[in-house]
């Protein structure tokens, strides 16, 4: 909230303080008052362990989030009010306006149609495209994301493609609408490494042509940092650090931040230095419990940490960490060095 | 499918052979001579009474003949039943009512289950649990009763046999439609179709119908043979279409009283019709379920 002022330009998202809870007897937090913004063209990296909620807040923008779920907070979209919206408006929205791509293709697409049937399908329910126009569009689109004999693909079903072109086809649907908003929720993890740089290449590529803004979830840190321009670290339900790409990268600000770029091999580093693991497990429901939910596996807690839970801070240079020690000069990196002298 | 070639493309797409005979350069032998069996079964029961003998004129100077005997009418290929009436006719005109009930209770049985057990399993909460319930509690009453009664109350006719018949039918259908449904709405599949902006309607008739089509395809043959048989039974039972029109169970009825006689064409001539329609659609619905299945369709898909 302390860091809006220079958000209020070209915005395509603004998420303002929300929570999202799953009722199933008692209701279990899932993300706390979290906020963040998007603007237009511009990618936002959503990084963090698995049950932190990135997930969680990717759907809650397209609000496709199970019936059991209590959404609390506003949630802007090209200015629209996405939680006071009716359903027909929510539809014409998805898959229009903004678009989500999965993490696993194979179970994303429909295995019974052919994967040119499936983008006519979305160009049917948001433009006025049908029959031959739709087909010829569609065979456009699968060589704008670089399938190779687009046409006689379009007959093809999912299971005889591979895995890269599958993604390669989900991003095909994902854009035939120009949607000014791409959640990419997991895109590269279930591909090897080599198609996952070409994936990555071709999402930069594609943003920059439709100049469409990204948010980009993912726990691969690599990844991010290949696409990011900025980066939001979100921990059991919360963002605990977000900035600019580069530096959040090279001097994260935040313990979690920290653990999370020192659990990432490196080609280049020293081959004998041992991978630092983070100690424990993001915790059920702590996004409830007083103090700083980190606190458990954070190397550096203090008294107060247990008591109160810190503010998302701005620590100067346009950067934010939600960390008592956090401030501009305190890094968790360099604190780790002088406590081992 | 329609051709594509596009000037913008690397290469034309090739020419796509029709569904038809593709479907059929994939059949083996056996599905081949179930198709050529239905096919028969079909025209004979569409033609046939056209061409044969009136089903109920009797010739009581010839009662219980052979097959290939000679009589007032000319020769009687098939036979004569008790009161001498042309077996062939008879058998031909029975063809025609059993199809006709068995098919149309089973399109209404399955199209009505289907898109109870979808909207069932898709919608859940409240709908679901009244829905299920009614298919409980018709299911806990044994199907045959259920189809006595209501055959014994409402008036016999084609029309009360479809619906009765349909009855048995509708359930099955829900069951399964319904568990198919529940599984398949919490996959990617579902969010992804949600995530594109369709509606429930859509979503319903075009990502998850096309999923379960196979397991359709299975019980709608496994269900015309269910049918037809019970069909049989109610004619049988005289519950049926009333005599003296002629359906394949109230044949078979009326002939076992005479198989103790040594009059084995009464019996064996209709019966040997309804395990044939059956056993041919079974073999075409099994070869068809894989087919359906671009998954399954194997080596040259």
């Amino acid at each position: 909230m302390e860091r809006r002022d220079d958000r209020e330009r070209d915005e395509v998202l603004a998420v303002e303080d929300l929570s999202v809870g799953f009722v199933q007897d008692e209701t279990r937090t899932v993300l706390a008052r979290v906020s963040l913004s998007i603007g237009r063209g511009e990618t936002l990296g959503l990084v963090g362990e698995s049950g932190c909620g990135k997930s969680t807040l990717g759907r809650a923008v397209m609000r496709l989030l199970p019936a059991n779920a209590t959404m609390d907070g506003r949630i802007r979209l090209l200015g629209a009010d996405v939680l006071s919206m009716d359903e027909r408006a929510m539809r014409r929205l998805r898959g229009g306006a903004v678009a989500m791509i999965f993490q696993n293709p194979m179970s994303a697409l429909n295995p019974v149609l052919t994967i040119g049937r499936q983008i006519t399908e979305a160009l049917e329910t948001h433009t006025g495209l049908r029959g031959r126009a739709a087909t010829a569009r569609a065979v456009e689109l699968l060589h704008m994301v670089g399938i190779s004999r687009p046409a006689d693909r379009a007959h093809e079903y999912p299971h005889q493609l591979s895995g890269g072109m599958r993604q390669r086809a989900m991003i095909a649907m994902a854009i035939s609408c120009d949607p000014k908003l791409l959640i990419a929720d997991e895109p590269t993890t279930a591909l090897d490494v080599t198609v996952q740089a070409q994936i990555l290449d071709l999402l930069a590529s594609l943003q920059e042509k439709l100049s469409m803004a990204m948010l980009f979830i993912s726990h691969d840190m690599s990844a991010v940092a290949s696409v990011a321009d900025r980066i939001a670290v979100m921990y059991a339900g919360r963002i605990v650090e977000e900035g600019a790409a580069a530096p959040l990268l090279r001097d994260p600000a935040h313990p979690y931040t920290s653990g999370l770029l020192n659990s990432v091999p490196h080609v280049d580093g020293a081959r004998r230095t041992r991978l630092q693991a983070i100690p424990g497990s993001v915790s059920a429901g702590s996004a409830d419990a007083a103090g700083c939910s980190f606190r458990p596996r954070c190397g550096f807690a203090i008294a107060r940490c247990a008591v109160e839970t810190p503010p998302l801070a701005d620590i100067g240079a346009g950067r934010a960490a939600r960390c008592w020690l956090a401030s501009a000069d305190w890094r968790p990196a360099a604190a780790a060095r002088s406590m081992a002298t | 499918m329609a051709i594509l070639s596009d000037p913008r493309t690397d290469q034309p797409a090739k020419p796509q052979p029709t569904a038809l005979r593709r479907l059929l350069s994939r059949c083996p032998p056996s599905v081949l001579a179930a198709f050529v069996a239905v096919a028969l079964v079909v025209a004979v029961a569409a033609f046939g009474p056209l061409l044969a003998r009136d089903p109920t004129a009797q010739d009581l100077l010839s009662v219980l003949k052979p097959p290939l005997t000679q009589g007032n009418a000319g020769t009687y290929l098939l036979g004569t039943d008790q009161l001498g009436r042309d077996l062939l006719a008879r058998l031909v005109s029975g063809m025609r009512t059993s199809l006709l009930i068995t098919f149309f209770a089973v399109l209404t049985g399955g199209v009505i289950g289907t898109a109870i057990g979808l909207a069932s399993g898709y919608l859940g909460g409240r709908v679901d649990n009244l829905l299920m319930r009614v298919v409980d509690i018709q299911l806990a009453v044994p199907g045959v009763l259920l189809v006595l009664t209501l055959a014994a109350v409402l008036r016999p006719g084609v029309g009360t046999t479809i619906c009765v018949l349909s009855l048995i039918v509708w359930v099955v259908y829900a069951r399964v439609a319904r568990a198919q449904v529940l599984s398949l709405r919490e996959t990617d599949l579902v969010m992804a179709a949600r995530a594109t902006g369709c509606s429930d309607a859509r979503i319903l008739l075009y990502h998850v119908l096309p999923n379960i089509a196979g397991s359709i395809w299975v019980i709608t043959t496994l269900e015309f043979a269910h049918v037809m048989i019970a069909e049989a039974a109610l004619g049988y039972l005289g519950l049926g279409v009333p005599p003296p029109a002629p359906t394949l169970g109230a044949m078979i009825s009326e002939g076992q009283r005479y198989l103790q006689l040594g009059k084995w064409w009464l019996v064996v001539m209709p019966g040997f019709v309804v395990s044939l329609t059956i056993i041919s659609i079974n073999a075409i619905g099994n070869w068809l379920r894989d087919m359906l299945d671009p998954r399954s369709r194997g080596r040259s898909g």
